[in-house]
């Protein structure tokens, strides 16, 4: 199970296929209220299409059950934020402080900040999105011709795209199954 | 820290009525359970980490400032304004006053991590004529930052930034409001402008505005309403005083002594040289004794054309698109001292990428083509 922040989600839902194949892997991403409040209610400048359409599979994640919602504690939020080094954003905090009590969640983020304070400072486990890619090309649920196909959906919805990670995800991917194979 | 469920109730309650929302605003808007919110608020229920975070965002605040009782309040400051000028402020203008004072706090906050100082100036002033301090002290500022006398002040947003005043601008609903000042115990001098205004007529206003917090901070919050309205006050001194300092840190009598006869396209070309109205700089004359009433009248009559006015917070060098862009983001208090701070904390790891989007008020999406607007860099570190 992996708590998700906003830039985690909308990541993940760049490419059709890549949100498909965690779905087949059986990985359940749970969403804090504050997170869900930024991808789907807090007001909007002007959206691209391309926001509309990442608006869009998010509803319909959501009409398919995806994202359980499961809120911070206020205790656990206070506990997170006064050891926080750096100033986190909003879903980035609810995210650490819902997962700050219960081991057996991780948090999910692509922000380095929010990362190695979830890390360092708290000692909870960590997931990003090109790590999630990498594993899932590992475990099969992606195939090598997925791969370019992902890139390029993700890198037409995603602004300030992952691909450099994504690219190194995927042949670390590559690596290590070659490894188990020898 | 201890959690006190009434003391948060109280807060909660007070900050969503000054800025006039009711509670099924606040269940559409946020996706709250309107039931349960009248709950919290009346210290029935504790509310989770995530309601509170929600709240703070959709009530411009740091969410700390709704559960600590060390903390001001975030309604303190408004409060005194919307209690003083109660009826002059739309359930809008007030959302934009929290929000400006809320960045007023950010930015502060981001200067101080940043260590960027400010200047210390002494801005004494004597004699009994509130018009003559006005006068005084724009003198010594403009000495205090090295302009010669024959020399214009051409980004004084930048001069009064390095006071350490924050000053933003952004649309009101209410013409009638010039700008306002407010003293925040967080942020400290805080200005807002009306950006309904005309570009030079701005300019004008943020020095008056800039002299309120240099004569007037003791008031905590001042309100400046348009000369036209009916509510303004002729004859109030601390206006004349206000006025007097704008006028003489933006034409110095200096250069007003050496200026020539005007006639129509000599008074735009002077105008447009002060970045002023001529409304402003035929009063500046008459005032003066330069010129007479038959003069100043002549001078009114004429406009700098609005296509030629300049602004220094939207670079002329920009190609029309992005200066487009800018200007909506003026609009909504994105000044560039601001972005500026917020990307160069976030390249110093001092924000998340998740905080820098929140303090810039834009989608997560939108960092990216905001970070070119404004030159900066905002790549991916992993």
């Amino acid at each position: 199970m992996v708590v998700i922040d906003t830039c985690a989600v909308w990541n993940i839902l760049s490419a059709q296929k890549l949100y498909r194949a965690a779905n087949t892997a059986k990985l359940t991403f749970l969403m804090t209220p504050m997170v869900l409040y930024e991808c789907a209610y807090k007001p909007r400048n002007e959206p691209s299409p391309e926001q509309i359409e990442l608006s869009k599979r998010f509803r319909s994640a959501r009409e398919d059950g995806a994202f359980t919602i499961q809120a911070c504690a206020l205790d656990d939020l206070l506990a997170v934020s006064l050891n926080a080094p750096v100033a986190l954003g909003s879903g980035e905090l609810s995210c650490i402080a819902m997962a700050y009590r219960m081991s057996t969640v991780a948090v999910m983020t692509d922000d380095l900040q929010a990362r190695r304070y979830a890390e360092s400072k708290i000692s909870l486990r960590v997931e990003t999105t090109p790590r999630l890619y990498g594993w899932l090309h590992y475990c099969r649920h992606l195939s090598d011709g997925d791969h370019p196909e992902i890139m390029a959906e993700h890198e037409r919805y995603e602004r300030r795209p992952l691909t450099t990670f994504f690219n190194e995800a995927y042949t670390s991917s590559l690596e290590y199954r070659l490894m188990d194979s020898s | 820290m201890a959690v006190n469920i009434a003391h948060i109730a109280q807060r909660l309650q007070q900050t969503r009525l000054a800025l006039s929302y009711t509670t099924d605003d606040v269940g559409t808007i946020a996706g709250l359970d309107v039931h349960r919110l009248e709950r919290i608020e009346a210290g029935c229920e504790t509310p989770t980490g995530d309601e509170i975070l929600i709240l703070a965002s959709l009530y411009d605040c740091d969410f700390r400032t709704l559960i600590d009782e060390n903390l001001p309040s975030p309604a303190q400051q408004t409060d005194i304004l919307f209690r003083r000028y109660g009826d002059s402020f739309t359930p809008d203008d007030r959302r934009a006053i929290q929000e400006f004072l809320y960045l007023c706090q950010i930015e502060k906050w981001l200067e101080q991590q940043l260590l960027i100082t400010h200047e210390a100036v002494d801005f004494k002033y004597s004699g009994p004529i509130f018009k003559d301090h006005g006068r005084q002290v724009a003198e010594k500022l403009r000495e205090h930052l090295g302009y010669a006398e024959n020399a214009v002040a051409r980004d004084i947003y930048i001069d009064f930034r390095k006071l350490g005043i924050h000053i933003f601008r952004r649309k009101m609903v209410n013409n009638d409001i010039s700008g306002l000042y407010i003293k925040d115990p967080v942020a400290g001098h805080c200005v807002l402008i009306n950006y309904n205004e005309d570009i030079y007529r701005q300019r004008f206003s943020v020095a008056h505005e800039v002299a309120h917090a240099i004569f007037d901070s003791s008031e905590d919050a001042l309100l400046t309403l348009q000369s036209s309205s009916a509510k303004y006050d002729k004859r109030d001194l601390k206006e004349i005083r206000a006025n007097s300092f704008a006028s003489h840190y933006l034409m110095p009598l200096s250069m007003l002594r050496g200026l020539p006869d005007m006639n129509d396209s000599q008074a735009i070309y002077w105008a447009q040289q002060f970045r002023v109205s001529t409304a402003a700089l035929a009063k500046a004359l008459e005032d003066n004794g330069f010129i007479n009433r038959n003069k100043a009248d002549q001078i009114r009559t004429v406009r700098v054309p609005r296509s030629e006015k300049i602004d220094p917070e939207v670079p002329e060098s920009l190609a029309e698109d992005s200066k487009k862009r800018r200007l909506e983001l003026l609009e909504r208090g994105l000044t560039s001292h601001y972005v500026n701070l917020c990307f160069k904390a976030y390249e110093k790891g001092l924000i998340s990428s998740g905080r820098l989007a929140e303090v810039m008020k834009v989608e997560y999406s939108e960092l990216a083509q905001v970070s070119m607007l404004f030159g900066q860099n905002f790549s991916h570190d992993f």
